[in-house]
């Protein structure tokens, strides 16, 4: 079946339409050039940045000295730097968390010039100074939404990228696929720039919107670039595991930090005082706490549905009804969408069957600290880059991450295509993938989209949630090995339509994620240790002596190869070289009043 | 609530899948499905296309009323999809005042 192909040629090619695809998208804007931006959703309708429930990150002394805020100037970006290493457990890349702790107040400070809300301002588990100022990922699309008025930018919406073209082990475009009428998509650009967001959609309980499915780091490994810290999936404890509705909505996470919430067993008992007894429900940080419902759950303490429970219950009503209503956090989900009382998910009627959701992606793509890959021409910014947050991401980093990186990645990419000479794409490359691409739907019969999805998610809850150990894993390469041979390759569509076709969506998207959930398993394997994110019962304690290395993930001909690279920094002090409990909190954690 | 209880739902349907529905020319098809606890649109269009009929198509993004992308009309109303509940008899269609792709699938306003 011969599809029509459109041809665009263009400087910079964007992925992805979040906070750093369009941060980006600005700023190549400002340097004179004018990006072409894809995205498989619409504009402020997609991506994860626009769900987030926010706070956003900056150095305690620029939220007093720039916006007047209740800050510390005592507050450095080293300290918040310092702050990352510890949370990140000395993962992450000293360039990369400097450029993000030295950029981010100046990057802020333009969003909320564009009209994004300071609701309030506040001091999350992790960080020694308050230095979170909440909004709304709304508000925060918005206000970027206006600062591309006036940007000349071109937009394929409705458009889904598949694969990057390279010649001569250099980024030169990408194809993909218009999902309105199905035609097939080439890219020639000087430079890409993949701002795709994560994968949290491997598992079944997310917070993630539908496009989250590792497509930019499937793309960036295919064309050789190194991916790192893969292993570290970032889970958000407490969202929602019931109802079907509700499933990873994450507001009982929230109130459990603003509001004292609970968190118990199916006895009835706050488990947390075996798991972080000094720092509780409101004061711990999402690895220790997503662990802890895990193992709750997992050693049969835990409810119908394979969560804990959240309540609010303890608390009087007048508190709950006085405080919240003070509270940005109630206010901003509450009034957003979900009638609690209609869906009969009254707090102060009901505690909330809960769990850890996969929610971001702590490593990624490998970049530097100008959002370069190893690939020439090849750039990543956002949730898709990785080194910036280790094995564990601070409370309002996500958000400040792509804005920087999508800043930084925008320069720098317009930098290049600036003196980059005009790609040749190369011919036979292009109607292999064309190939391909169609593959699902031109195929009559064969192996079942959302099944193989179904099974995906399946193991990746069982052997690579937060829990992990050597036999799960071994049984999760497994039935990957199974997946490649036998589902994969044999995807075929019942639908055929031609315009909009959501299956046809799904089988390519599936590409990308089964081999995310191989590098992650295979990752696992690898690291004989617990840290951050990751947690292995066969080997329960950090293990600084000998796992002080990042995993580093290159695709060799077909097969992934793992390479452990010792962390090296220069101002950031490495802890001791021994092995130590899994979570001990370094320093005890004062919340302000 | 151990009853298996079905709902039955109205939903629009363009009559081709291989055009665009530019002057919105479908009709409403019945769809019968089991009843969960707290159901809403979404799920009963995940439902149609998964199990029914997979070239039904919508927009889902977030799924949890943040993106604002999933606009339908219910009942003469245009609500979200994903934070509406889903109750037998419901009639749904593309969202009011917006040019019809295909099926549920419109076009945006100008942003």
């Amino acid at each position: 079946m011969s599809r029509e192909r459109k041809v665009f040629e263009t400087d910079v090619l964007i992925v992805g339409s979040g906070g750093a695809g369009s941060r980006a998208a600005i700023e190549m804007s400002r340097k004179g050039l004018k990006p072409l931006i894809t995205t498989k959703g619409r504009f402020t309708r997609c991506g994860a940045t626009v769900t987030a429930d926010m706070d956003i990150d900056l150095p305690s002394q620029d939220a007093k000295e720039m916006f007047g805020l209740d800050g510390d100037v005592a507050d450095t970006p080293e300290a918040f730097a310092q702050d990352m290493f510890i949370e990140g457990k000395y993962m992450n890349d000293e360039d990369v968390v400097l450029a993000h702790c030295h950029n981010a107040a100046k990057y802020i400070k333009e969003l909320v010039d564009w009209g994004m809300r300071i609701d309030d301002f506040v001091q999350e588990p992790g960080h020694r100074y308050p230095r979170g100022i909440v909004s709304t990922g709304r508000s925060m699309m918005e206000a970027l939404k206006r600062g591309t008025r006036g940007c000349k930018i071109e937009w394929c919406e409705d458009t889904m990228v598949t694969n990057l073209l390279t010649r001569d082990g250099r980024v030169v475009g990408a194809i993909g696929i218009n999902l309105r009428t199905s035609e097939f998509v080439v890219f020639k650009a000087k430079a890409v720039i993949l701002a795709t967001g994560g994968a949290a959609r491997l598992y079944p309980v997310t917070t993630a919107p539908e496009e989250l499915t590792g497509d930019g780091m499937f793309m960036a490994y295919q064309a050789g670039a190194e991916l790192v810290d893969m292993e570290f999936p970032l889970f958000l404890p407490a969202c929602l595991y019931w109802p079907e509705s509700m499933k990873g909505v994450d507001f009982p996470y929230i109130f459990s930090s603003s509001l004292g919430g609970w968190w118990l067993n199916r006895f009835g008992v706050r488990f947390m005082e075996k798991w972080d007894p000094v720092r509780m429900e409101m004061g711990t940080t999402r690895d220790v706490a997503s662990i802890a419902m895990a193992m709750e759950a997992l050693q049969g303490r835990g409810g119908p549905h394979g969560g804990i429970y959240a309540s609010l219950k303890h608390i009087p009503n007048e508190i709950l009804e006085y405080s919240a209503e003070q509270m940005p956090w109630w206010r901003n989900f509450v009034y957003g969408k979900f009638n609690l009382i209609e869906f009969n998910m009254d707090p102060r009627k009901v505690a909330y069957e809960v769990g850890p959701a996969a929610h971001y992606w702590n490593g990624g793509i490998r970049i530097n600290s100008k959002g370069e890959t190893k690939v020439p021409g090849l750039y990543a910014a956002g949730e898709v880059q990785g080194g910036t947050m280790g094995a564990n991401r601070l409370s309002g980093n996500a958000v400040t991450e792509c804005l920087v990186f999508g800043a930084l990645a925008g320069g720098n990419a317009a930098n290049y295509a600036k003196s980059a000479p005009l790609p040749e794409i190369d011919q036979s490359q292009v109607d292999k993938f064309y190939e391909e691409v169609y593959e699902p739907l031109n195929r009559k019969d064969g192996s079942d989209a959302y099944e193989m999805r179904s099974k995906m998610q399946d193991i990746a809850c069982k052997y690579v949630g937060p829990i992990r150990q050597e036999s799960g894993l071994n049984a999760c390469i497994e039935e990957i090995e199974k997946m490649k041979k036998d589902d994969l390759p044999n995807l075929a569509t019942k639908s055929k339509a031609k315009v909009y076709n959501r299956e046809w969506v799904a089988a390519l998207e599936n590409r990308a994620m089964l081999q995310v959930l191989e590098i992650i398993a295979r990752a696992s394997l690898m690291r004989k240790e617990s840290r951050g994110a990751m947690y292995r019962q066969d080997y329960t304690g950090t293990d600084n002596k000998d796992w002080l290395k990042n995993i580093i993930v290159r695709n060799e001909g077909g097969q992934v190869s793992l390479e452990a690279r010792p962390v090296v920094t220069t101002i950031i002090m490495l802890p001791k070289r021994e092995k130590i409990p899994y979570m001990i909190p370094t320093w005890k954690f004062e919340k302000r009043a | 609530m151990t009853e298996k209880k079905v709902i039955r739902l109205q939903i629009y349907r363009s009559l081709s899948q291989d055009e665009e529905d530019e002057a919105k020319q479908g009709e409403y098809k019945e769809y019968e499905m089991p009843y969960i606890d707290q159901m809403t649109i979404m799920n009963a269009l995940d439902y149609v296309h998964q199990n029914y009929d997979r070239s039904f198509t919508y927009y889902k993004s977030c799924r949890i009323g943040k993106c604002i992308g999933c606009f339908v009309e219910v009942d003469g109303k245009n609500k979200l999809a994903c934070t509406t509940l889903a109750k037998d008899g419901m009639k749904i269609g593309p969202a009011a005042k917006r040019k019809v792709i295909r099926d549920l699938f419109i076009e945006e306003a100008p942003r």
